[in-house]
């Protein structure tokens, strides 16, 4: 297992340089620039505007001095934010994602799981119709209707929480509670769909031949081979998560990542733009090997290759 | 409705064993007799009929009437008007058709792609899943908005590059799923059996491996169509996608949430109608995922 | 406190992340006693004068450092600021400010007429890119010495005989310098800790202003805080402690922030609620007009937008009312001319008549009889598509021509615009000073900014002239002649005039912002019960 995960973390290299070299030319394809305004600018404060960020110089040039300094772990000035550098942005940005996403992630499971695994043990009876249509409930409210409503009624309403910012830990609940339901209606149906597939399969029929507990069974047996696709969507799905989401942020105002990640792109911040997408790869890589680790474990019959 | 055209001969699989009985008609039989699933079929069919035909018999979808404004529901307009006092009925059916066209192919071109795709790396393993899944990787990463106006900067503004977009990001969860029920199901004995029996490695992947992980397969399938739906709203705050005064229920949707302590009208008749469509799809998607299981069908 | 509503299974898990949450401490709930929480809507770039070019940068620019002079709170001639007085010379060629002996940077120092020649020559060094150098071309020699034609900055018009006096000459008399005097750009920094802090002089540990405020706090998406100085030569004047400048990047997440109250004062009320605010608090909506215009630029290079007449025909069939107080619900003006009235003391001497019978006449005349044989053109915009939807409509049903929209994402746009690469695009003209002659220039021949690649040798004889004067009766009435070229041959049709339609809590007094987004916030007062 050590020489697997070693072998994949070395894999990771030319995954992220070819992520980044991709990234770095589809950027500067793109109409428009860092310094594209509403009101034009004239050709001589362009080209000085250029020289002062070094977008003067040749492309490949820039690519190459980019790569250097990549393999020394900087990322180079922002663009936009003039007096810091993407190193600052995302040390800044990157611990309230964390605490957004594992805060989300732990309503999206503890939810999802339950509800998926009530509906899936009582398959076609009044509770399953329960979780499955709270869980598609879920799915249908989009979160820039559900956030918006949250703060409608316990913000402005009840007056009990802060519509927006992320000062205090009362500041985490509408935030965490809405990005956490949709996930949860996602994993909720696919536990759901993943346990039926193997409640039905023999070696549940032999365990419970042989005599163990209902509960034995569904925890035990059944929920290891049930949550293989909820494993394989959780991956990318945290990766999603802990860099943040762009409508939760701007729903609630919170200083995370996921706003720098869509509005980066739309400011034509170069750099900010490859610093969120490299971090966001890394954590792709990184996490579809835990999942493809954690289905070993769920599946002793797979082995590492 | 959408893989069971692999299913005809599984020959393997116990249910063919019984007589009397096809795969086909017995999937039939117990569909029909899935309460849940016959009334969400029958309700997607009047959807998709009200969609396909009902604007041909209603007024247009951007006939403006700007002294009107909008109203909430009356008996000239069903469902009420939107701010520049268009009738919302109408636009929720026009919006239908696009959003229904864009979720169907959108997830059918991601289940096609991610399914063989999924399917061909867990069953090789080795290098070649690795470089497969890999890719999988770089594409996860690159970020999105951006791909998405290079496409329009390169090919111009088309309806088929809403499907490439949309297609290029949802097939990687759908292939990293795939991947991971057949790795899982790879070593079980009637894999082992079909190999032993000298079936060629296309045969063993689609008619011996994809029927039995298809619970997985529909259930994400019913996951990705809402999410397409929405994604489009997206794509056509882009410019790619649907345009003014055209509209499609992700941004009457987007559009109504931005109003609705004035005029709720405009997002609860469109998340109604967008909801339904989800629920049927769901009951006909567990009805589907039942009737097709070979194993429950001996119980 | 929101304990009751959440599910227990966050309950358990808060408990356990509890201790794990950082910076619990700082909550909003407990500022000193008088801050004012304004809303902001983009997040600065730079807090730099020489390099910000958003009037979002310059809402905290502004709180932080003052120029020379600074403008009105309702138009009118520039009051003094950091030169306490002034004295123009009879030809009106040389401005001699008197700086306020008593002014001191935040660390201090004394501000003088030095670190003003210093900051200045700074803005003109191309090095510096500064987007808004042009600013000061007025001066003599700024342009040369910009441009690198003038290598020794001793020959630019500012000179500073002693640590309070300011000598700017200018290149020739303009009786409207001193708007530009009090623009944005003109706030004076600190050359020496900008020496010694390069780029990273505007963080807050760094940061050293001469203004009523200084930078106390920025969290970036989050907020930025400034409080009272004391050592202002105003500070008695200053009456609230602190102000916080909290980022919300939309109207509805600041609009239900204002309403949980978190917000003293919002950036715009989206336009959805106009009517329900003027019906339920009528004393919270403030509405203040903006020297902006929301205008179609035609592109005059292709077929068949080349022809005055196609071009007159799209520009007359506009009822700009109805788009006005139906589309957008009121609370902005109807714009049937280009520059907005008042701006630097324009008044306009032709109008846009809207007539659809005659629209309907030139488009019949141009060759296109109830827009028979017309092209399907392409209108492009990037937001507010529902008055795209109406011009659309519009011109569906005056002239029987069919556009599409082509809603693009925005610097896509604005690209496509400056290279001349669409048909019809829905466009703001923003006026960096209250100089009409600052939004006119935009359409000279070959300009930047001229969207609609319009050439129009009697438009640009007229600007010339109006530069060339320095009678400013006669200037203006040389402008108001080019604008008029404008309504003449449409190479855009002006829609509506901006305005700012947003909350201020009734706590909030004395609040005064002009028509091109300055503010003052020394005037402000909270009166919260």
């Amino acid at each position: 297992m050590f020489r697997f995960v070693l072998r994949r973390l070395l894999e990771m290299i030319p995954v992220l340089w070819v992520i980044v070299t991709a990234t770095f030319f589809m950027i500067r394809f793109v109409p428009g620039g860092p310094f594209t305004a509403e009101k034009a600018v004239t050709p001589e404060v362009l080209r000085n505007l250029e020289a002062h960020y070094g977008l003067d110089r040749p492309l490949s040039r820039q690519y190459l001095d980019y790569l250097g300094n990549l393999l020394h772990g900087n990322l180079g000035p922002s663009f936009k934010y003039a007096n810091r550098t993407v190193n600052e942005i995302i040390a800044d940005k990157l611990p309230v994602s964390l605490e957004l996403g594992l805060l989300s992630l732990a309503v999206a499971l503890s939810l999802g799981l339950t509800l998926g695994i009530l509906a899936a043990i009582r398959r076609n009876t009044g509770i399953d119709y329960l979780c499955s249509s709270v869980s598609m409930t879920g799915i249908c409210v989009p979160t820039f209707v559900l956030g918006p409503l949250l703060v409608l009624v316990f913000a402005i309403h009840l007056g009990w929480v802060n519509a927006s910012g992320w000062y205090g830990p009362a500041d985490r609940v509408l935030p965490c509670l809405t990005l956490g339901c949709v996930y949860a209606a996602y994993i909720a149906r696919l536990t759901r769909g993943g346990m039926l597939e193997v409640l039905g399969q023999d070696f549940i029929r032999t365990a419970r031949a042989k005599g163990a507990s209902e509960t034995r069974v569904v925890l035990r047996h059944a929920l290891r081979g049930g949550l293989l696709p909820v494993v394989s969507f959780l991956g990318p799905a945290i990766a999603g998560i802990l860099t943040g989401s762009f409508v939760i942020e701007t729903i609630f105002q919170i200083p995370g990542l996921g706003r720098e990640f869509v509005n980066s792109a739309f400011n034509r911040d170069y750099t900010l733009v490859l610093g969120t997408v490299i971090l966001y790869a890394a954590l792709i890589v990184v996490l579809n090997l835990v999942v493809d680790v954690v289905q070993v474990w769920l599946n002793p019959k797979l082995k590492f290759e | 409705m959408i893989t069971p055209q692999k299913l005809p001969d599984a020959t393997v699989t116990p249910a063919q064993l019984e007589p009397g009985h096809s795969l086909w008609g017995d999937a039939w039989r117990r569909l029909r007799q899935n309460r849940l699933a016959v009334a969400g079929s029958a309700l997607l069919l009047v959807l998709g009929l009200l969609c396909a035909f009902g604007p041909l018999f209603s007024q247009s979808y951007q006939e403006q009437n700007l002294e009107l404004g909008a109203v909430p529901p009356s008996a000239a307009h069903w469902l009420g008007t939107d701010t520049l006092g268009r009738d919302l009925f109408t636009r929720i059916l026009y919006g239908g058709r696009i959003s229904i066209m864009v979720g169907l192919v959108a997830t059918f071109v991601a289940l096609a792609i991610g399914v063989v795709y999924g399917a061909v790396a867990g069953f090789f393993g080795g290098k070649i899943d690795a470089l497969m899944m890999r890719i999988v990787d770089i594409m996860y990463a690159l970020p999105f908005t951006i791909f998405v106006i290079l496409l329009m900067v390169f090919f111009g503004r088309n309806i088929v590059l809403l499907f490439v977009a949309i297609g290029a990001v949802e097939w990687l969860t759908m292939a990293r799923i795939v991947r991971g029920q057949i790795l899982s199901i790879k070593q079980m004995e009637f894999i082992e059996a079909a190999r032993a029996l000298g079936f060629g490695r296309r045969r063993i992947i689609f008619r011996h491996m994809l029927p039995n992980i298809l619970g997985p397969i529909i259930v994400y399938t019913t996951l990705t169509i809402p999410a397409v739906m929405l994604l489009e709203a997206f794509l056509s705050f882009l410019g790619l996608g649907v345009q003014p005064p055209m509209s499609s229920w992700g941004v009457l949707i987007k559009d109504g949430a931005e109003k609705m302590e004035e005029f709720w009208w405009l997002l609860v008749f469109p998340g109604t109608v967008f909801s339904l469509t989800l629920f049927s799809l769901n009951f006909l998607g567990d009805g589907l995922r039942d009737a097709l299981d070979v194993r429950t069908a001996q119980d | 406190m929101a304990k009751a509503s959440t599910p227990l299974s966050l309950l358990c898990l808060w408990c356990f992340l509890w201790p794990l949450i950082p910076a619990c401490s700082k909550h909003a709930a407990d500022p000193p006693v008088q801050v004012l929480r304004i809303s902001q809507r983009n997040e600065p770039g730079n807090l730099d004068p020489a390099r910000a070019t958003l009037p979002d940068d310059f809402f905290i620019i502004r709180a932080l450092g003052e120029g020379l002079v600074s403008p009105a709170p309702h138009g009118g001639p520039p009051r003094p600021a950091a030169a306490e007085r002034w004295d123009t010379s009879a030809d009106g060629l040389t401005y001699t400010f008197h700086l306020r002996r008593n002014a001191t940077w935040s660390n201090g120092e004394p501000v003088t007429a030095q670190d003003f020649v210093s900051s200045y020559r700074r803005v003109l060094t191309p090095a510096t890119a500064a987007p808004k150098a042009a600013l000061f071309f007025l001066v003599r020699g700024a342009e040369d010495f910009y441009r690198g034609r003038l290598a020794a900055f001793a020959q630019v018009g500012f000179r500073a005989p002693d640590e309070h006096t300011l000598i700017v000459t200018l290149a020739r008399p303009a009786a409207h310098f001193l708007a530009y005097a009090a623009s944005g750009p003109w706030i004076p920094v600190n050359p020496r800790i900008v020496a010694r802090h390069g780029r990273n002089w505007t963080r807050p540990e760094h940061h050293v202003g001469n203004g009523p405020f200084t930078l106390a706090e920025w969290r970036p998406g989050q907020r930025i805080v400034v409080q009272k100085r004391a050592g202002y030569w105003d500070a008695g004047a200053v009456k609230v402690d602190a102000i916080h400048f909290l980022a919300f990047d939309n109207g509805d997440a600041e609009d239900r922030a204002y309403r949980a109250g978190q917000l003293d004062v919002t950036m715009a009320v989206p336009y959805t609620k106009l009517a329900g605010y003027a019906a339920a608090q009528p004393s919270s909506l403030q509405h203040s007009p903006l020297h902006e215009t929301r205008y179609l630029a035609f592109n005059t290079t292709r077929p068949p937008l080349n022809d005055v007449r196609v071009r007159r025909a799209l520009a007359l069939t506009l009822d700009r009312s109805a788009l006005v107080n139906q589309v957008l619900q009121g609370g902005l003006t109807v714009a049937r001319h280009y520059v907005p009235p008042g701006l630097g003391g324009f008044t306009p001497i032709a109008r846009l008549a809207e007539d659809a019978a005659e629209a309907r006449r030139l488009l019949n005349e141009a060759g296109y009889p109830g827009g028979a044989g017309f092209p399907v053109l392409e209108l492009t915009g990037w937001t507010q598509t529902t008055v795209l939807e109406a011009v659309q409509a519009m011109w569906k049903k005056q002239l029987g021509l069919s556009v599409r929209i082509a809603v693009r994402e925005a610097r896509v746009h604005l690209a496509a615009l400056q290279q001349g690469d669409y048909d019809i695009g829905f466009m703001t003209a923003i006026p960096d000073v209250a100089d009409p002659a600052d939004l006119l220039k935009d359409l000279h021949s070959g300009a930047p900014a001229n969207y609609p690649q319009w050439r129009d040798v009697e438009f640009d004889r007229l600007l010339t002239l109006a530069g060339a004067t320095d009678a400013p009766v006669e200037r203006l009435a040389f402008l108001a002649a080019a604008e008029a070229r404008l309504t003449t041959e449409c190479p855009v049709a002006p829609l509506y005039f901006n305005a700012r339609n947003y909350l201020l809590q009734p706590a909030v007094q004395g609040w005064h912002e002009d028509a091109i987004w300055t503010r003052d916030y020394k005037q402000v007062s909270l009166h919260r019960p």
